[in-house]
């Protein structure tokens, strides 16, 4: 096995790994609240944020890339808030809009990068499905320490974002700040989505965040047992996806992580309505 | 005696269309109060208004002579059965420790004195054996007792319930009761929204006919009539006597 010694090999799988696992968690409450679209929305509205970075700055530096991203994307959930406030729009219609409108708006902005004489835009378009092949130890070192940090701030903040997804309305009546709680649930998905730009891209983003916790859901019987179970099924199918894709000729690592990713999900339903023969019970009917 | 309620020319409205008009509303301290109408009377908009979840479009509403929003803080809340998902990965006893969230902090977590309380609450509702029992494995009835039990944890003055008898079996609809009859004895308020008229006027002290505005509110005795309930309800076909 060359993936010990081999500098860039290592640096592919640590750097898929970690992000597999850090997405898994960062992602976990918005599934169970039923809100899946938000990171992909989050994800999409990050692009023209990178090309605003890049066309003020005319370098790819990481920094000023990232905080264009976390702009655009958080300037998109303040404006899912403000359509579902101030209109009829329904949640995920306005997350449709969003999401659409801003994806746009980051393509129209690529092209226009690209078609500039600049050599330095270069490459700028991985964005789109990332490039994991292009990886280097500063990325899995950013990865290692947002990640780390992130998933600190959910696991410590658990138990009041586990009752706001429970129960909003008794989460509201009990005190509990919940804007405080969309909001940090808005910048750790966000955390997420940064550190997933250069390895997996925009588009295909939220199904990291997404996947682990379907495939983990059937199974557990708490949020904490929801927390690592999906962590490691995140680990795990981002280390297949990235083995099978170092291992195989022109196979882009993003993809292959995410159709196992998918392949978990399958898997997981399948197996679980193998062995759980649904058994309805007429009293919880009448609720 | 102070009022456990006090609210004053409340309108309440969603989306410029009014549901609840000109309501003025004083309830008792120490008793069990009902919230009695037809379908769309506007009994859960009053009771999401009272605990802040709804904005009303004009009016005031303190509780235990604290106005709102500090009011809220006197108030415990056991909300609709199925105003959440049952399937969510949890147990009864994390369920009912949310109700002593309000006490901590954000990044504290529980500790002992939330664990008894939590414990005690489960006593008083009889589930206690069922603590580790998986939310998505309790009966209708069960799932309401963890409910109350989650209230009972809040450790609230003034309790809002809402259709907490609705879809139970006869045995927790007892229970239920007597948990009510017990927060009386202790000097604690229940403000419940019922839509049994049949076990109305032998469960509560205090009734309140509610149909877009204040019908009539006062002790059983004396709003408990044909009458009164007819104009509630628009029609006499509803009662029996």
């Amino acid at each position: 096995m060359t993936i010990f010694t081999d500098y860039t090999l290592r640096t592919i799988l640590l750097g898929t790994m970690s992000l597999g696992l850090f997405c898994a968690i960062l992602g976990s409450f918005a599934v169970l609240r039923r809100q899946s679209l938000v990171g992909d929305t989050l994800a999409h509205a990050a692009l023209p944020g990178v090309c605003l970075g890049f066309l003020l700055t005319g370098s790819k530096a990481p920094l000023p890339i990232l905080i264009g991203a976390a702009l655009t994307a958080g300037l998109a959930m303040a404006w899912v808030r403000w359509i579902t406030t101030k209109t009829r729009t329904d949640w995920n219609t306005a997350l449709g809009i969003a999401l659409t409108s801003l994806f746009g708006l980051g393509v129209l902005l690529l092209s226009l990068i690209q078609r500039s004489p600049s050599a330095n835009q270069a490459g700028l378009d991985t964005i789109l499905f990332g490039q994991a092949a292009a990886l280097v130890q500063e990325n899995v070192i950013a990865i290692l320490i947002v990640g780390i940090v992130a998933t600190t701030i959910l696991v410590r903040i658990r138990q009041p974002y586990q009752l706001l997804a429970f129960d909003p309305d008794f989460a509201r009546a009990s005190g509990l700040n919940t804007a405080r709680i969309e909001f940090l649930q808005t910048t750790l998905l966000v955390a997420g989505i940064i550190i997933g730009l250069n390895t997996v891209g925009v588009v295909l983003l939220s199904a990291l965040l997404v996947a682990p916790t379907v495939a983990a859901r059937p199974w557990v019987r708490s949020t904490t047992q929801l927390l690592i179970v999906a962590a490691i099924l995140g680990l795990i199918s981002s280390a297949a996806g990235a083995l099978i894709s170092v291992n195989t000729p022109n196979l882009p690592t993003g993809p292959t992580v995410v159709i196992i990713s998918t392949l978990a999900v399958a898997l997981s339903q399948i197996l679980y309505s193998l062995t759980h023969r649904k058994k309805s019970t007429p009293e919880m009917k009448t609720a | 005696m102070s009022n456990s309620l006090t609210i004053r020319d409340l309108t309440v409205s969603y989306q410029a269309e009014p549901v609840l008009f000109d309501i003025d509303l004083d309830l008792p301290t120490g008793q069990l109060c009902a919230i009695v109408g037809p379908n769309g009377a506007g009994k859960s908009t009053l009771i999401r208004t009272i605990l802040g979840l709804q904005k009303p479009s004009a009016g005031t509403i303190s509780v235990l002579n604290t106005p709102n929003p500090e009011g809220i803080k006197n108030l415990g809340y056991v909300p609709q059965r199925s105003s959440v998902d049952w399937d969510f990965p949890t147990d009864v006893a994390e369920v009912v420790l949310m109700g002593t969230y309000r006490s901590l902090g954000w990044f504290k977590r529980p500790g002992k004195a939330e664990r008894d309380r939590a414990q005690a609450a489960l006593q008083a509702v009889r589930m206690q054996d069922f603590v580790h029992r998986q939310i998505s494995e309790l009966s209708g009835g069960q799932q309401q007792r963890v409910f109350l039990a989650r209230a009972l944890a809040q450790d609230a003055p003034v309790t809002l319930m809402d259709e907490p008898f609705a879809g139970i079996d006869a045995a927790s609809e007892q229970q239920i009761f007597e948990v009510l009859q017990s927060m009386r004895s202790a000097g604690k308020t229940a403000i419940v929204v019922h839509h049994d008229l049949e076990t109305v006027g032998q469960y509560f002290d205090h009734i309140t006919l509610l149909n877009r505005k204040i019908i009539a509110s006062g002790p059983t005795s004396e709003i408990f009539t044909p009458e009164l309930l007819a104009q509630t309800y628009g029609f006499a076909g509803v009662l029996k006597p």
